[in-house]
């Protein structure tokens, strides 16, 4: 169907409140809904939060520059 | 008999004057297909067609609710977007950081039984960069590809983070060091006097070895094997049974006139390849031509090594003892003396005869025989470490006689890989872990499971055994079957020593305290020893070593502590200490050379060390499984690699699947036809396949290991008689050889006609210096006025003499500018994303090609074609004389890629951190990764080489803050820095009194692509092969 008729068609109240609540429940459903069992990867490297604390060894003996040993 | 050779038909070089450049068998053939592909700018369904009429028409309002509807989704999706991170100060400042300042730290990187001394670089404590350590007397600046890779790997987020236990359900769960140390200490003590098993990789760590001894002191069932998949062993056997010493000494690379290198990869995989491709380059240096160097290679397939030859021949790697035998023959022909084979035997060897036989060049091998007569004293042969003892044995004679024992070099001796376990050992392990004698076994950081070939039976026999622990960085074949799986520190988070030579150890020291939950390895050791773990405890052991053991034989004036932080900080410690001078030639040794020629027939398959995975320890490593094959540009597999003939024979194309039998044991693999590999010869690159690894390595390429056997007759790597099988199935390979082709539809052949590579002999630069002055096209109008640059000018010259095409300056390039991993589907469809490519094109036959390379970066043109048709400017010209790229201003036209006639822009079709392996790249471990001075780009964005726009800015705020002038060499790009063999030179074109004028001005210097005239500011030193005269 050509996108401007379907734009340009009458949209009843009634419809809008079903589309619309049709739309928060799909929603809700998408949430709960094990969507990683669909797909063969069970990798969520997005969703690994962990803190990472980045901490340097105080026992290491650092160079100031590339090519540099501090004399 | 040399001179009934048909010279004009066999001398498989063919005139360099008139070469026919190829990169792939559908150019070489003019497929229809690769045609058609070289007019399009990007490849079909890349791009899709945009017609406006055809699209619908929306009106205002529409228009005006779609935006606002898309503004609202974009604002709720974004909210919460990875990385939306604070940024804090630090309340107590470390002394060291200071914030926007790196720091540099020396350590050790241990790679396949070698070390490299290496510089890390930190950013407010998070390792960033790895490059060489200048003050390693091997190393000298320099460092391989896998130690550059390392800093992605330390970042992998599928690293083990925490001990494992094994339930009674199989299943693995989550524990603590505290239980897991009593749980073990227990189960050790209870080993009832059955041995424990202690499985390594080569130990070079001499303090290392001292806690192995410890724990067996404390548990003396405890015993230790240890294995190289690629090892020096047969090397070393065979120079002890020459020299009565099994202290290989180094070879003078540098001093060697003429090379002749027997199914030997020594600037690629064979030995420590840092220092050999250093040293190899040296002596190719165009100023000092009198001792440029003459490499003969004679192997099964092409290799790296094979690609910088003068003389290449192919050769199945089960006739090379033949081959050796008959040079023998003829050399001893010659008038040398000291070869005392027995006559008998070495008489039925004839070169020319055999050169008939197997299609070498007879011309050649005169050329050869000559050359090793001319220069005794000043050439090397050097035979491969997959090679039969007997072939290491003849080798070592023939250089022996030949007064070539002056390029061995005692004072940098090489320790041997005696420490490996042997074949019966092996056995007698399997067969005592089937009888339920091993109490335990120890995977100390090895996965003998992978490893190990299969009809050892190591598999079922492990299962066995009561207790099962694995010691690794992240889960491999092996932890799979073990009860505990222990996570150990990477090495950028450990400590360390390494001795290799005679004459200096090399520390290591963590750059970053353990990210996880982890331990070293020998921390875990330690701890099982004395009961008792404490932060450190490596550490203060590693101490006491050095200062009871190692520091007194040093006669150090300072005192230990201020020793202890000086060699911290350089690194390395020199001992002084040499070995002994070489002993004479032992003749008992010549016993093995009894053997008289075979007929040979069949397949032979040679299994060789990835050049990008290694033994498949860097497989998650997505840098080294991205990085283009240095021969066949394919990334992200490994395939069987065989001659046109022998494919033809075999009935099958490329991508076919062959299934190759060794008797019981079987690989099915995908054929890709190698120019310049031997006949009946399939050559496979191992360290692929990984069944159990993280999800960037996982079942990528075929596990060639399964080929391998206990009893092989050859050597581990080399087996004949192999039956092969086309399974009639097909498997897609994906090479980036083809990709960014030129298509100029008025020139045939357009590598040649449009002087993108100039290249000449030796012998002709000789004659006439101006040889590829008089190639160039330098006679060109411009549409532009010349444009003044009055300070700095940056430009870069590439010697292609030096360049041996390893791909270590793309490594070192992705490391500093954040380019992004894209994967094997993006790769296939041309959009890898590496700033910097190896152009390689064949000449010549396809069976015996040329090979000439050509690093291909941004060449900041002055008159760059890029610029003028960027409608929003995002590309633009600096005024030192750099093509700029300005991100946020990119809206994605890809005008200027399609303009670049370099093809070098590269373009985010998707944000690849997010797109990669289900977001590996997201993770917020991968932040750390990236260098905070370089911006990562998104989608649409395009990009390109910078020269390192970063360290220039660096260079330039030093310079003003040290109140002098900014100087070329005050910058160095990470291409140049990581170029092991000093190609890439960077500078300043305006400073006439630099040593990079000189190279800009180099008589052999040429632009690619002259005649467009949009003035590059790279410069390449045109390729002088050393051929000789009467060839040229």
């Amino acid at each position: 169907m050509n996108i401007q008729k379907l734009f340009d068609k009458k949209f009843e109240r009634k419809d809008f409140f079903i589309s619309i609540g049709a739309g928060l429940a799909g929603l809700f459903l998408l949430r709960i809904f094990p969507l990683n069992l669909l797909f063969k990867s069970n990798y969520n490297f997005k969703g690994n939060s962990q803190k990472i604390k980045v901490r340097i060894n105080p026992l290491a003996v650092s160079r100031n520059k590339l090519g540099d040993n501090n004399g | 008999m040399a001179e009934n050779f048909d010279k004009q038909n066999n001398n498989g070089q063919s005139k360099e004057s008139d070469p026919n450049y190829w990169q792939s068998f559908k150019e070489l053939y003019k497929d229809i297909s690769f045609t058609e592909a070289k007019k399009l700018e990007f490849q079909k369904g890349v791009e899709d067609e945009f017609d406006v009429a055809k699209l619908p028409g929306v009106s205002r309002r529409k228009f005006l609710a779609l935006v606002s509807a898309s503004a609202a989704l974009a604002a709720a999706g974004c909210a919460d977007y990875n990385g939306n991170g604070k940024i804090i100060p630090y309340n107590t400042k470390p002394e060291e950081i200071t914030l926007g300042k790196p720091n540099y730290y020396a350590s050790t990187f241990i790679e396949n039984g070698q070390d490299y001394g290496i510089l890390i670089k930190t950013r407010e404590g998070r390792p960033i960069k790895v490059d060489g350590n200048p003050d390693h007397p091997v190393s000298k600046g320099k460092t391989s590809a896998k130690a550059q890779s390392a800093i992605l790997s330390l970042y992998d987020p599928e690293r083990l983070q925490q001990p494992l236990r094994k339930t009674s359900s199989g299943n693995f769960m989550k524990s603590t060091w505290q239980h897991i140390d009593q749980e073990i200490s227990s189960a050790l003590a209870k080993a009832d006097g059955k041995e424990i098993s202690i499985i390594s990789h080569k130990i070079i760590s001499p303090t290392t070895l001292k806690v192995i001894q410890d724990f067996q002191q404390k548990y003396p069932g405890a015993k230790l094997y240890s294995y190289e998949l690629f090892n020096e062993e047969i090397r070393n056997s065979a120079w002890e049974k020459c020299y009565g010493s099994g202290l290989f000494p180094s070879i003078k690379w540098d001093k060697a006139k003429i090379i002749l290198a027997l199914e030997s990869d020594f600037l690629g995989t064979d030995g420590n390849r840092v220092e050999t491709s250093r040293m190899f380059a040296d002596n190719r240096n165009t100023n000092d031509l009198d001792n440029f160097n003459r490499l003969y290679s004679i192997e099964g397939n092409l290799s790296l090594t094979g690609m910088n030859a003068d003389y290449r021949m192919r050769l199945r790697p089960d006739l090379q003892f033949e081959f050796v035998m008959s040079l023998l023959n003829e050399i001893s022909k010659q008038g040398v003396g000291g070869i005392s084979v027995d006559p008998d035997i070495l008489s039925q060897f004839n070169l020319y005869d055999f050169a008939q036989k197997n299609s070498l060049y007879g011309n050649v091998l005169e050329l050869l025989v000559k050359d090793l007569l001319k220069n005794r004293g000043s050439a090397i042969i050097h035979a491969g470490r997959t090679l039969p003892e007997n072939v290491h044995v003849a080798v070592n004679l023939l250089n022996d006689a030949l007064g070539n024992s002056k390029l061995y070099n005692p004072d940098t001796t090489e320790l041997p890989d005696f420490s490996l376990t042997k074949k019966e050992e092996w056995e007698s392990l399997v067969q005592s872990m089937n009888e339920g004698k091993i109490g335990a076994i120890i995977n100390f950081d090895s996965n003998p499971i992978y490893h190990l070939p299969p009809d050892l039976g190591f598999v079922d026999a492990v299962k066995k055994v009561p207790l099962v622990i694995s010691l690794t960085e992240s889960e491999n074949e092996s932890s799979e079957l073990a009860n505990y799986v222990l996570p150990i520190s990477h090495p950028f988070e450990s400590w360390g020593d390494a001795q290799t030579r005679v004459g200096y150890y090399s520390l290591q020291q963590p750059v970053i305290s353990p990210l996880f939950y982890t331990r070293q390895k020998e921390e875990v050791l330690l701890a099982w020893v004395s009961g008792d773990y404490k932060e450190n405890i490596y550490h203060d052991y590693l101490m006491n070593n050095w200062q009871s053991a190692i520091y007194p034989s040093l006669n150090e004036m300072l005192d230990f502590n201020r020793f202890w932080l000086g060699a911290l900080q350089r690194g390395i410690v020199n001992t002084g200490s040499a070995p002994n001078s070489i002993n004479s030639f032992d003749k008992t040794a010549l016993a093995v050379l009894k053997e008289k020629p075979k007929n040979i027939s069949g397949y032979v398959v040679s299994l060789k060390e990835g050049y990008a995975t290694g033994d498949g320890k860097y497989a998650n490593n997505g840098w080294l499984q991205e990085l283009p094959h240095p021969v066949t540009k394919v990334t992200w597999d490994n395939y069987a690699s065989v001659s046109v003939a022998t494919a033809k024979q075999m009935n099958v194309e490329e991508k076919d699947v062959i299934e190759i039998s060794l008797g019981e044991r079987k690989l099915k693999i995908p054929v890709v036809i190698q120019p310049g590999s031997a006949d009946n010869t399939i050559t496979i690159e191992l360290g692929y396949g990984r069944s159990k690894c993280g999800v960037v390595g996982l079942g990528v390429g075929f596990n060639a290991n399964v080929l391998m056997s206990k009893d092989s007759k050859l050597t581990p790597w080399i087996y004949n008689s192999a039956s092969i099988k086309k399974t009639g199935d097909t498997y897609d390979i994906v090479s980036t050889m083809e990709h960014h082709p030129i298509n100029d539809p008025l020139v045939s052949g357009v590598v040649k006609e449009r002087k993108i590579i100039l290249e000449g002999t030796v012998f002709d630069y000789k004659k006439n210096p101006k040889i590829i002055k008089e190639q160039r096209l330098t006679d060109n109008a411009s549409l532009y006025d010349p444009h003044d640059y009055p300070g700095v000018k940056w430009g870069m010259s590439i010697d292609l003499n030096k360049c041996t095409g390893c791909g270590e300056c793309v490594i070192s390039c992705n490391a500093e500018n954040n380019v992004p991993v894209v994967g094997k589907d993006q790769v296939k469809v041309s959009r890898e994303m590496q700033w910097i490519r190896i152009d390689r094109y064949y000449s010549g036959s396809a069976e015996d090609p040329h090979v000439s390379l050509e690093p291909m970066l941004c060449q900041q043109c002055d008159h760059a074609p890029c610029e003028n048709v960027c409608p929003v400017a995002a590309t633009n010209h600096s005024d030192d004389g750099l093509n700029q790229m300005v991100y946020n201003r990119c809206v994605g036209t890809r005008y200027c890629s399609n303009n670049c006639p370099y093809k070098v822009r590269r373009f985010n079709f998707f944000n690849f951190k997010d797109h990669f392996r289900d977001g590996y790249q997201e993770s917020n471990l991968f932040d750390l990764v990236y260098n905070p001075e370089v911006t990562v780009r998104s989608r649409g964005v395009m990009e390109k080489c910078t020269f390192c726009i970063q360290r220039i800015m660096v260079a330039r705020e030093d310079a003003i803050r040290e109140h002098k002038p900014l100087k070329g060499s005050d910058v160095k790009t990470a291409c140049q820095e990581a170029c092991g063999t000093s190609a890439i030179n960077f500078g300043d074109i305006n400073d006439n009194k630099s040593e990079f004028y000189k190279y800009r001005n180099n008589e052999l210097g040429y632009y690619v692509l002259e005649n467009l005239n949009v003035r590059p500011n790279v410069t390449y030193l045109a390729k002088l092969r050393n051929t000789h005269s009467e060839e040229a």
